[in-house]
C-alpha cells in the first residue's frame, strides 16, 4: 500500500504548497493578501493533508477490518445445533436403548448408520467390532449427544438424550478416544481434566487402573512431570494410559472405551481390562475393538458392518452364526477357534 | 501520520504472532559475520541496490531544493511581485515534485522486490536445510520452533531489508543535506531549531526505554494466549467429552485478561508519543517563528522566504532523525532473526560418505552386527544385537513395549548411525551407500500414518514419484484400498485433508500400505503396521502382503498371531538384547520369553480353548 499511496500523498502535499503559492503570489502582487498569510496558509496546508492521508490511511484499515469483522460475525452467529432442552430432564438410569437410529452427518451425505436398535444394561459390558469405517466410533459419539440423529431415538434410562440435560448427560459418560489428546501442562493437570475435584489418592488410583502408576513413577517429577503439547514427549502406548486414567478419574457411569488400548501390548492390556472390571461393578462397559481377544470374554458383542448391525450376541453364538465375526476371528486366532464351539 | 506508532512498533516487531522466542532472545552472538553473511544474500542485487539509492538520493535533493526553492519564491518573485518567475518557478517546483514522488515509488518498487526476493531466497535455502537435517535433530528442537524460524524471522530479516537500509540511508542524506542547506541559509537559525532536536532525542529514548519491557510483556502475552487457542481448538472434543466448558472457558478469560492489561499499558503510554511529538514540533515552529520574526526585524541578513523554508525544513527534520534511532532496533531484531535461520543452516546435515554407492536391489542379505545404540547418554537401548536376515526371508521381532524394536528399524534407515557394531547390506556397510538409494530400497509402514494434503492418487505416488495413474491404482487393489476409496466423493482425485482426518485410521494404513506396494523396495519393514486394520480387511490385506513380500527382505514388528507364526526367523528382545531366536515352533518348545508372551498373549483365548 505504501508503494504507491505514500509517493503519491506526498505529491499532492507538494503540488498543493505550489498552488498556494503560485495563487497566494498573485494576491500578494494585486495586494488582496499579506506575505505572512501565505506562510501561514501553507502551514495549514501542510496541516490539512497530514489528516487527510491519516482519515485515507483509517479508510483503508476499516475496510481491512470489514472484512475481518465479517469473517468472525460469521462464527458469532453461529449457533449449536445440539441445545439443553427448557426444562430438561435428570437422568433416571443408565440403561441405553437405539431405537431404529439412521444417522448422517450432514443432510446431502449418505447414512452413516441405518436402522440401529439395541439395548445395553446397566453394569453390562458389551463389546463393539466391525470393519473399519463400520461406524463403531460414530455409534458411541451419539451416547453423549455429540451429534443429533437424523431418525430414531436414544434413550439412557428411559429417557430421550435429547431431553436431557446435557451436562449431568456428559458427566456421567466416560469416552476415551481412539486418539490419545493430551494437554500441555503436566501429568497430574492431565489426569485432572477429567475430573477438577478429584483428590490425589483418586487420580493415583486411576492411573494404577490405567497401567499408568509404573512409568509414572518412574519419571523424573512423578505426576508433575511436564507434558508439551499434544503429549509429544510421550510414547503412543504412555499416551493411551493417561488418557484412559483421565477418563477412569470421572468415575463415569457409563465407560466407553475406543480402540482406547492399542498401543499397548496384550499383558498390559490384559491388567488393564482385569483393572477396570474390578473398580465398580455398576459401571456400564462398552469397549470398541479390533482385536477378538479383548471382546470376546463379554457379556454380549454388536458386529457392525457398513452401519448396519450384522449381530449381536456372545462370543460363542457368534462364531455359529455370524459370517464377519467368524472371519475376524479365524484370522486372528487360528482355525482351532471353530473347532471348540 | 504513521510515524508516531511505526516508531514503537518497529520497535517491538509488532504483529501477533506466536512467537516468544524471538522477542526474548535478542542477544546476538556475532553480529559482524551474521551481517556478512546477510549482506551475501545482496550480492548480485548490487546494481538494483544502487539504482535504489540513486533514487533515494533524488528524492531527498528534491525535497530540499524544493523547499529551498519554496523560500525563494517568497523573497525573490511574491515579494517584489514579478508574477512571470513566479509562474515559471511554480512550474519548475511541479516538475520537480512530480520526479521526486516518481523516483520514491520506483525506489520503494525496487526495495520491496530486493526484500521478497532475498528473503525468499533465504527460506528457500532454509527450508531445504530443514529437510536435510537428521531424525535427531527434531528430537531435540520442537517443530514450531523451526517454523517460527521460516516465518517470524525471514519476516523480520524481509522488513528489514526492505525498509530500513533505505530509510537508514535516505534518512542520512537528508539529514546531511537539510543540515548543509540550512547552514547555507542561516546558521543562527540552524542552532535555534536545532535546539528541539536532543530534546525531542531524550523525550523518545526516555518513552521508548520505558515501554519495551510493556511490549515484549504484551507479545509474550500474546504468544500464550495465542497457543492456548490453538491447543483448545485442536482439542476442543476433549472439552466437550468432559464437560471442562466453563473451566476452558475461564481459563482463557483469564489470559485475555492479561493480555488486555499489559496492551492498554503498553499502547496507553506508546499513545503519549504522538502528542509530545507534536508539541515539540510547533514548540520548534513558535522558537523559529519568533527568533525569525526578531531577526527580520533588526535587518539581519534574513528574509521572510528564509524563515519559511526553514519552517518547512525543520516539519521534515525530525523524522529522518527519529526513523533512524529506530532503525538500530528494527536492524537488531532482523540480525536475530538472521542468526536464528543461519544456525539452522549450519547444523549438522545428513550425508553420504565419499565415493557413496548406489544400492540397486539387495540381492544377498541384511545383517546387522554388534549392534550398540543409545538416543541419549545415559540410557542404552541396543546392546549387542546380530541380526542376519537372507534375501526373500521374514523376520518378526517381538518384545515387550519399549524394548527397542522400532531403534533397530531407525537404524537400518540410518535415521541414526549406530554407536558401535555395524550394518552391512550385501556385505557391504550401509554408510556407504548413497541415504537416497539405501532409503528407496526400504520402504516402511509406520504405526502413524503421515499423509499429506493431496489426493488420494498423489498421496499413493508418494511411493514412488514416477508411477503412472494405472500403477497406483493397481498398488491400491493390492491394498484392498480400491474399495473404499471409490467411494470417497471424488475417488482418488479426493483431497485429503488434515492428515487425513476425514478417513478412519484403517483406511490411512490402507493408504500407507499402498504406498509401501508402489515403491519398488528390496526391503519391507512393517512397523506394527497392521494393528489397527480391521481383522476382515487384514485377512484379504495378509494375500496381499504375502504377495508384495515375495523376493523381498521383511522385518516385521507385530502383534499378530498370523504374522508372527508365519515368520522364517523370531527374534525376541527384551531391554535391548536379543534373548531368544529361533521359529515359532522352536520357541514354544523352548517355553521360554517367546513362548509365555505368547501364551499370556493368547491366555484368555487358550483358557477358552481348553476348559470347554
Amino acid at each position: 500500500m505504501n508503494l504507491v499511496l505514500s509517493p503519491f500523498t506526498q505529491l499532492i502535499m507538494n503540488l498543493s504548497v505550489v498552488a498556494v503559492l503560485w495563487f497566494g503570489g498573485r494576491m500578494v502582487s494585486y495586494q488582496t493578501l499579506e506575505l505572512g498569510k501565505i506562510m501561514a496558509f501553507v502551514n495549514y496546508m501542510i496541516q490539512i493533508m497530514h489528516s487527510t492521508v491519516m482519515v485515507i490511511n483509517l479508510m483503508m484499515n476499516f475496510s481491512r477490518a470489514k472484512a475481518s469483522a465479517d469473517r468472525i460475525n460469521e462464527i458469532l452467529n453461529m449457533t449449536s445445533s445440539i441445545k439443553e432442552k427448557e426444562n430438561a430432564k435428570k437422568l433416571e438410569g443408565y440403561d441405553i436403548e437405539f431405537r431404529n437410529v439412521y444417522f448422517k452427518f450432514n443432510e446431502e451425505s449418505e447414512n452413516v448408520l441405518e436402522d440401529i436398535s439395541f439395548s445395553i444394561k446397566e453394569g453390562e459390558h458389551i463389546g463393539i467390532i466391525g470393519p473399519t469405517g463400520s461406524g463403531k466410533s460414530t455409534i458411541i459419539s451419539l451416547i453423549p449427544r455429540l451429534y443429533d440423529i437424523y431418525k430414531g431415538e436414544i434413550l439412557i434410562g428411559g429417557i430421550n438424550v435429547k431431553e436431557l440435560k446435557l451436562k449431568e448427560l456428559r458427566d456421567n459418560i466416560g469416552i476415551v478416544l481412539q486418539e490419545s489428546l493430551l494437554l500441555s501442562g503436566d501429568i497430574e493437570g492431565n489426569i485432572r481434566f477429567g475430573n477438577n475435584f478429584a483428590t490425589f489418592k483418586e487420580i493415583e488410583k486411576s492411573a494404577k487402573d490405567a497401567q499408568a502408576y509404573e512409568f509414572i513413577n518412574k519419571k523424573k517429577n512423578k505426576y508433575k512431570e511436564k507434558i508439551e503439547q499434544r503429549g509429544k514427549n510421550l510414547s503412543g502406548g504412555q499416551k493411551q494410559r493417561l488418557s484412559i486414567a483421565r477418563t477412569l478419574v470421572r468415575n463415569p457411569k457409563i465407560l466407553i472405551m475406543d480402540d482406547a488400548s492399542s498401543a499397548l501390548d496384550m499383558k498390559t492390556q490384559s491388567k488393564l481390562h482385569e483393572a477396570i472390571k474390578n473398580r465398580d461393578a455398576g459401571v456400564t462397559i462398552i469397549t470398541i475393538a479390533q482385536r477378538i481377544s479383548a471382546v470376546m470374554d463379554l457379556d454380549k458383542i454388536i458386529v457392525l458392518d457398513e452401519g448396519r448391525i450384522s449381530a449381536i450376541g456372545s462370543h460363542d453364538e457368534l462364531i455359529r452364526n455370524n459370517e464377519i465375526y467368524r472371519t475376524i476371528a479365524v484370522s486372528q486366532l487360528g482355525e482351532e477357534v471353530l473347532s471348540n464351539v | 501520520m504513521s510515524n508516531s506508532r511505526g516508531l514503537l512498533i518497529g520497535n517491538t516487531s509488532g504483529r501477533g504472532r506466536v512467537n516468544i522466542k524471538a522477542g526474548s532472545k535478542e542477544k546476538l552472538n556475532n553480529p559482524m559475520e551474521t551481517t556478512k553473511r546477510l549482506l551475501k544474500y545482496l550480492g548480485d542485487k548490487k546494481y538494483i541496490l544502487i539504482l535504489a539509492l540513486v533514487f533515494s538520493i533524488v528524492t531527498t535533493l528534491m525535497t530540499i531544493i524544493g523547499t529551498k526553492l519554496n523560500g525563494d519564491i517568497v523573497d525573490k518573485y511574491i515579494a517584489v511581485g514579478d508574477l512571470n518567475g513566479l509562474s515559471q518557478m511554480c512550474i519548475i517546483l511541479v516538475v520537480m515534485y512530480v520526479i521526486s514522488s516518481a523516483s520514491a515509488f520506483f525506489q520503494n518498487r525496487l526495495m520491496v522486490s530486493i526484500a521478497q526476493n532475498t528473503s525468499a531466497r533465504i527460506r528457500k535455502d532454509l527450508f531445504e536445510s530443514i529437510q536435510k537435517l537428521p531424525v535427531n535433530y527434531y528430537d531435540t528442537h520442537s517443530s514450531g520452533d523451526l517454523i517460527s524460524r521460516l516465518t517470524n524471522d525471514v519476516d523480520n530479516i524481509n522488513n528489514t531489508l526492505s525498509q530500513s537500509i533505505i530509510q537508514f540511508a535516505s534518512g542520512l542524506i537528508n539529514i546531511v543535506g537539510m543540515i548543509i542547506a540550512m547552514l547555507l541559509l542561516s546558521p543562527t537559525l540552524t542552532l535555534i531549531g536545532l535546539i528541539s532536536t536532543p530534546l525531542m532525542f531524550i523525550i523518545t529514548r526516555t518513552i521508548i526505554n520505558k515501554t519495551q519491557p510493556i511490549f515484549l510483556r504484551r507479545q509474550k502475552e500474546l504468544g500464550e494466549l495465542n497457543g492456548y487457542i490453538e491447543e483448545m481448538i485442536s482439542s476442543q472434543k476433549l472439552t466437550f467429552l468432559f464437560g471442562q466448558e466453563e473451566k476452558v472457558r475461564k481459563e482463557f478469560s483469564n489470559k485475555n485478561k492479561a493480555l488486555t492489561k499489559s496492551a492498554i499499558i503498553a499502547e496507553a503510554m506508546s499513545g503519549a508519543m504522538a502528542p509530545t511529538m507534536n508539541f515539540i514540533n510547533n514548540f520548534t515552529y513558535f522558537l523559529l517563528a519568533v527568533s525569525g520574526g526578531i531577526l527580520i526585524l533588526k535587518d539581519i541578513n534574513i528574509t521572510v522566504g528564509t524563515v519559511f523554508t526553514f519552517i518547512l525544513y525543520m516539519r521534515n527534520f525530525n523524522r529522518p532523525i527519529n526513523e533512524i534511532l529506530n532503525i538500530g532496533n528494527t536492524i537488531q531484531s532482523a540480525l536475530a532473526g538472521a542468526e536464528r535461520v543461519f544456525e539452522v543452516m549450519d547444523e549438522k546435515k545428513e550425508k553420504d560418505n565419499k565415493n557413496a554407492k548406489e544400492l540397486e536391489k539387495v540381492e544377498r542379505n541384511v545383517l546387522l552386527r554388534d549392534i550398540e545404540f543409545s538416543y541419549t547418554e545415559k540410557k542404552k537401548i541396543l546392546k549387542g544385537i546380530n541380526i542376519k536376515a537372507e534375501k526373500g526371508q521374514t523376520i518378526a521381532i517381538v518384545g515387550p513395549t519399549g524394548s527397542g524394536k522400532t531403534t533397530i528399524i531407525n537404524l537400518l534407515n540410518r535415521f541414526y548411525d549406530v554407536d558401535a557394531g555395524s550394518i552391512l547390506i550385501d556385505e557391504e556397510n550401509i554408510k556407504n551407500y548413497s541415504l537416497k538409494s539405501l532409503r528407496k530400497s526400504i520402504a516402511i509402514v509406520l504405526q502413524d500414518t503421515f499423509l499429506f494434503e493431496d489426493t488420494v492418487r498423489e498421496n499413493i505416488r508418494y511411493g514412488r514419484l514416477d508411477a503412472s495413474d494405472e500403477e497406483v491404482e493397481k498398488a491400491a487393489k493390492l491394498a484392498n484400498a480400491h474399495h473404499f476409496i471409490k467411494q470417497l466423493p471424488k475417488g482418488y482425485d479426493t483431497v485429503l485433508r488434515d492428515n487425513g482426518s476425514n478417513l478412519s485410521q484403517g483406511q490411512r494404513q490402507l493408504l500407507a500400505i499402498a504406498r509401501a506396494m508402489i515403491s519398488n523396495c528390496s526391503i519391507l519393514v512393517l512397523d506394527e503396521a497392521t494393528s489397527s486394520i480391521d481383522t476382515r480387511t487384514e485377512i484379504q490385506l495378509q494375500e496381499a502382503l504375502k504377495k508384495l513380500m515375495e523376493n523381498k527382505t521383511t522385518f516385521i514388528i507385530a502383534h499378530r498371531l498370523s504374522t508372527i507364526k508365519n515368520a522364517d526367523k523370531i527374534i525376541a528382545i527384551k531391554d535391548g538384547r536379543i534373548i531368544e531366536e529361533g521359529t515359532h515352533d522352536e520357541l514354544m518348545k523352548q517355553k521360554g520369553f517367546y513362548s509365555e508372551l505368547y501364551n499370556s498373549q493368547f491366555s484368555h483365548f487358550n483358557f477358552k480353548l481348553y476348559h470347554k
